[in-house]
Formats: C-alpha cells, structure tokens, sequence
C-alpha cells in the first residue's frame, strides 16, 4: 500500500500525461474543413461578415450610413426645437448645387452643430441620446430575431 | 507533439507559405489533442477543431509563413474550448462549489493507493497506457478535467487557470488536487483492470 503527499501526487500524474502522445485527428477532420471553406466561398458576399466585403460596397456601405446618420441627426434636431425648420432650410439652401453637394452637406452639419451646442439643455441631449440608443437598441433586435426566423433554420 | 511542427523554411531562414492543406496536416493532430482533451468529447473536440482551422484560413496570409502559428492555434483551440464549456455547462463550476463545501477539509491529506509506490499503470505496455489515460481524462468531470489538462499539459500557472475560468485561485488549486486523486484512481482501477481492456479489444 503506497501512501502520496500531494507533491509526490502531483509528480507521477504529471509524468503520466506528459509521457501520452497526441491523438490522431479524425481523418474526416480535413474533409470538413475543406467543405466549409468552400460552402462559405459560395456564399454571396452579402452573406458574409463585414471584412469579406468587396472594397467598392465597404466604401458605399460607408457613406450611405453615415448619410443616413447625418439626416436621422437633422431630422431629430427640429423634433428636438434645437433648431427650427427655418434654420434648417437655410443649412439646407447651399446643397442645391450637385457639385457642391457633399463639400455643402459637410459644411452644413458644421454650420448645425457648432453654434447650437452650447444652447442644447441637458434634457435634450440625453433625450436624443436615449432615443438613438433605443433605435440602435431595436435595429440590433429586429436584425438578430429576423437572422433567427428568417435565415437560421434553413 | 506537432506543436513545434515548424512552417517550411528555406536554408537563409526565410518562411516561404505552404498550401492551407499541409498547413492543417502539420497542425491537425496538435489542435485535435488539445480540443479533445479539454472538452472530453470526440464529436465537440472535432468541432471546435474545425472552428479553429476556419479561423485560421481567414488569416492564413499571416500564418501560413509565421513561426508561432503553433502557439496561435494551440491558444485558439483552448480558448474556443473553454468557450464552449462555459457556455453550455455553466453549471459545473456551482456543481463544483457544491462538492467542496461536502468535502471540506480533505485536501492537504496524503493520499492511499493500493499497489507498491503508488505507480500506476505500470504494468501496461504504451499502447494500453495512452487508452487507460485518455479514458480516465474523459471521466473526470469537467470543472476538474479542465483545470488539470490547463495545468500538466499546457504549463499554465494556477493564477492564469483561474483568470482564464473566471474563477478563485484556491477553487482551481483544489480542483486541480482533486482531479489528479480521482485520475489517479481510475487509473489504478483501470492498470487492476487490464485484462478487461484486453479483452474488450
């Protein structure tokens, strides 16, 4: 009958695993992973993550969002009475030109934001704060139950 | 182990890439062990393998000439692992919490088995030996498993265990001292039981 500290324990269990060679993959290992890599190739790149997109769609995805941002933005601003319709209109007059569009656009939501800022009560900060949140909020539950429902399972 | 496979390399030491598929061959069995070893199960071991190699692909550019993809793919496999444990057995270490306050008290003791210097296994040739121990390893539960298979085959430290688990530095002690005295008795129980094994072949 042999009786172990757990020091002497600790050094026949580590011999034991340390002396075990390595297992075999399966060698349908290799078949998967080779069958993944092609189903996910055939995949549409709208089906994929992000970073597989095409360079052109990454750089259009870009500027339509952060349009829709900006306009989301805007149109919150006169819900907000941080700015009126008015003043708006007249942030807005400059982009009648379509070669000044964007330079214009840009300008304008400088034009907005600058001498409004100090003028926005805490209130309405956060209350836009709030309700972008909670779109963002939505859109990510909307998204992920649609993935579930409508692509999952398939 | 293939662990230190190294990527080919030409005589002046310049990594030149190899295919994806010798790639996985040279890999294959190193990320297989690791996975199987922690979760121990066949089927979720080749899953997760297959994760690990898919994410390898996506940035094969990069690891196909590196010199630590080994350890790359070895900290995947283990990571994904632990994951995958974690998300879909949270309850083993409340289990394990459970066990410890019912056995409290019992761990600084020695520890008795019943053949001459407490070496088991010894009379088992190499291939019976990796059997017994595989099979040991995968009756161990898995908030002792893990801990053990992190501690004697991938030489983490206790504090490191216990960071990667999310749990104490003396619960990962004591289920590592645990786990050793049950592997160490379903060994000695599987070395009395050798004939069984070879007759089950």
């Amino acid at each position: 009958m042999a009786r172990l500290t757990p020091e002497q324990l600790e050094q026949k269990i580590h011999a034991v695993l340390r002396e075990q060679p390595l297992r075999p993959a399966p060698r349908s290992l290799e078949a998967r992973v080779r069958g993944e890599i092609a189903r996910r190739q055939a995949l549409p790149w709208w089906h994929r993550s992000y970073a597989c997109w095409p360079q052109p769609i990454k750089l259009t995805f870009l500027v339509v969002a952060t349009g829709l941002a900006a306009a989301m933005l805007l149109l919150f601003m006169p819900v907000l009475g941080v700015v009126s319709g008015d003043a708006l209109r007249q942030i807005f007059q400059p982009i009648s030109g379509v070669v000044h569009t964007l330079r214009a656009a840009s300008s304008a939501l400088l034009g907005l934001v600058t001498p409004t800022v100090p003028e926005i009560s805490s209130t309405y900060l956060y209350g836009g704060l709030a309700i972008i949140s909670g779109a963002y909020a939505v859109m990510l539950g909307l998204g992920a139950t649609a993935y579930r429902v409508l692509w999952q399972h398939r | 182990m293939n662990d230190e496979t190294p990527v080919q390399s030409n005589p002046a030491g310049n990594m030149t890439p190899v295919d994806f598929t010798t790639f996985m061959r040279n890999y294959q069995d190193m990320v297989y062990s690791t996975a199987v070893r922690l979760l121990g199960n066949d089927a979720q071991a080749q899953d997760i393998s297959q994760e690990v190699f898919l994410k390898a692909y996506e940035r094969y550019n990069d690891l196909g000439t590196s010199p630590t993809a080994g350890g790359w793919l070895k900290t995947v496999t283990t990571n994904l692992s632990i994951n995958h444990l974690q998300r879909y057995r949270k309850r083993w270490s409340f289990f394990s919490d459970l066990v410890r306050r019912d056995r409290d008290g019992e761990d600084s003791r020695e520890v008795e088995f019943a053949a001459p210097d407490g070496d088991f296994l010894a009379d088992l040739n190499q291939g019976d030996r990796r059997a017994w121990v595989e099979r040991a390893l995968e009756e161990l539960p898995d908030h002792q498993r893990v801990p053990l298979v992190l501690y004697h085959f991938e030489d983490l430290p206790y504090d490191e265990i216990a960071r990667q688990l999310g749990v104490s530095l003396s619960k990962i002690k004591t289920d590592i001292l645990r786990g050793r005295t049950a592997l160490a008795q379903i060994l000695m129980r599987s070395g009395t039981a050798h004939e069984t094994l070879t007759a089950q072949r």
